[in-house]
């Protein structure tokens, strides 16, 4: 079990095809990568390097023989094919725009998947609203609520399913920073309690830097891993990892792997 | 309520324009009576005329519920069975052209003076919007919706219930608010080509003995009724897709 990687990625290309099949666009390129069970790993990258088709291929919704899309190489979770681990419910997304259902209140878009799973959990629903501070909008609808606050229940509909993988796409950027620097110690303490494996994509190398225990750095459209940077700060994080002398020198590594790509384009 | 002001205040002025241009004009009651009379008229034969309108009412309304419940099935299993829609779809459209005042008489032929043709008129002409509209707004869905429900690995039916459906309501609603002034249409269209009772009825007796009154007096039972029913289901409307609120009151 210990050595079967939980995300297992090698050579995986992706394209995009036109509807009479011909390769369109090429969004992932040959990329390699292999995450143990519980690890964090933050993507950085470029807009519209393939970051989110990356989670979407991870949690197995781009099917390998659809007629959209064109892969090539190898993926796969918990050493089987990622319809498999979707079957068997092992993934939870966070969405870059929310998703929310308009005609279900907050409460009920968080129960969704525990609903679709033919469970019941009140009192975990209720924790996850807590959680994410949104407890008192529990019977609002999304269209009543700001867009910080959507994400959050966003956020709260991934948790509540206790997945074994967690792919959150941008889920705080709508946050202002102290609601953003709050969750990210609370998706922290969830991560040290709960051991899911996570991957986070954001903009902010800050927040990438001191979430995970990876950080990839991807290039520009067709997005390949260009640097991985191994994050080798104590487990325990806090407000003092902020202004730690460690942390401060990743971040700006890793801001020098991004701009040196940025700066290749203008 | 207050959006009803403008309008209450327009008809109001134009009837009473009309009233004052045709007693100006001194034109004759056959031709154009007085909305006065028009309404003195229909107070005096109130009791008789609730009956052909009630009569008028039941068959729209059976229509309607039954050709909406028919269309939203339909394009339930056309969304379901892809094949069944390439087959069956093109001809219910195809259905759509054939003018609804042409196949009244020969149901009536088929199904005699009662109303049972007036239902089935009624039904076929609410039928169209509905199972129309329907098809788009079950297909109508976020594309990431639906991925949120496969990453859950929900069901065929899961997916349909719980997001299908509730997409595609503001679609249906829209055709029924559509289909229930129709139905009216419809169930007055069945009684031209045969009945003895309804508005329709009513309305072609007038005609024949040229009491222009009274075929207002039909004419406004039926306008009548036609905006009830069409008021009905934007109530009911309001209620059911509620998380719909801006939407609602922009087409309003
Ligand atoms: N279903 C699709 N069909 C065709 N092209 C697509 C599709 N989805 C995404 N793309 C294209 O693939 C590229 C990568 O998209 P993706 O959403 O993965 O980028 P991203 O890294 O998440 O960007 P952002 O940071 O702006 O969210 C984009 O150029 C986009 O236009
Ligand atoms: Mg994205």
């Amino acid at each position: 079990m210990s050595t079967v990687p939980t995300i297992d990625l090698e050579g995986y290309s992706l394209s995009y095809l036109a509807p009479d099949g011909v390769p369109l666009l090429r969004v992932l390129s040959d990329i390699t990568l292999s995450v143990k069970g519980g690890e964090f790993i933050a993507i950085v990258g470029p807009s519209g390097c393939g970051k989110t088709t990356l989670l979407r291929a991870i949690a197995g919704l781009i099917p390998s023989e659809s007629r959209a899309t064109q892969t090539k190489g190898i993926l796969r979770v918990f050493g089987a094919p990622t319809v498999d681990a979707k079957r068997s419910r092992k993934f939870a997304l966070t969405f870059q725009n929310a998703v929310l259902l308009p005609w279900r209140t907050v409460r009920e878009n968080v129960s969704l998947p525990l609903e679709i799973a033919d469970e019941k959990n009140p009192q975990l629903v209720d924790e996850m609203l807590a959680m994410v501070g949104i407890s008192e909008f529990a019977a609002a609808r999304p269209n009543e609520l700001s867009g910080g606050m959507q994400q959050r229940v966003n956020l709260a509909r991934a948790l509540v399913q206790e997945p074994a993988v967690l792919l959150m796409d941008e889920p705080f950027g709508s946050l202002d920073e102290i609601v953003r620097e709050r969750l990210n110690f609370e998706l922290l303490r969830i991560h040290r309690l709960k051991k899911p494996t996570v991957f986070f994509v954001t903009h902010s190398l800050n927040e990438a830097v001191l979430l995970a225990d990876r950080v990839l750095v991807f290039s520009e459209r067709p997005g390949r891993i260009r640097e991985i940077f191994d994050v080798n700060l104590p487990i325990e994080r806090t407000d003092d990892t902020l202004v730690s002398p460690a942390y401060l020198d990743i971040v700006r590594r890793v801001r020098a792997a991004f701009t040196k790509q940025e700066g290749r384009h203008s | 309520m207050k959006r009803f002001i403008p309008a209450t205040g327009l008809m109001i002025f134009l009837l009473i324009l009309w009233e004052v241009a045709v007693r100006l004009l001194a034109l004759p009651e056959y031709l154009l009576p007085l909305p006065s009379t028009i309404l003195g008229r229909a107070i005096e034969i109130h009791a008789s005329l609730l009956v052909h309108a009630g009569y008028t009412a039941i068959e729209a309304g059976l229509g309607f519920v039954c050709g909406a419940l028919l269309g939203m099935g339909l394009a339930g299993l056309f969304v379901r069975y892809q094949m069944l829609e390439t087959s069956v779809y093109p001809y219910a459209i195809a259905l759509k052209s054939v003018p609804i005042v042409a196949i009244a008489p020969l149901l009536v032929v088929w199904m005699g003076n009662g109303m049972a043709p007036k239902v089935v008129v009624a039904a076929i002409i609410s039928f169209f919007p509905v199972v129309v509209n329907s098809v788009k707004g079950l297909r109508s869905i976020d594309p990431e919706a639906y991925d949120l429900f496969d990453s859950m690995s929900a069901s065929r039916r899961q997916i349909f219930l719980k997001l299908r459906v509730p997409s595609a309501l503001p679609y249906v609603f829209a055709a029924l608010r559509i289909s229930s002034t129709l139905a009216v249409i419809g169930a007055i269209v069945g009684e031209f080509s045969g009945a003895d009772r309804g508005l329709g009825f009513f309305i072609t007796v007038s005609a024949h003995r040229l009491e222009t009154v009274d075929m207002f007096v039909g004419i406004l039972m039926s306008s009548l009724l036609g905006i009830g029913y069409f008021y009905l289901v934007s109530f009911i409307e309001h209620r059911v897709v509620s998380w719909r609120r801006e939407a609602l009151t922009e087409e309003l």
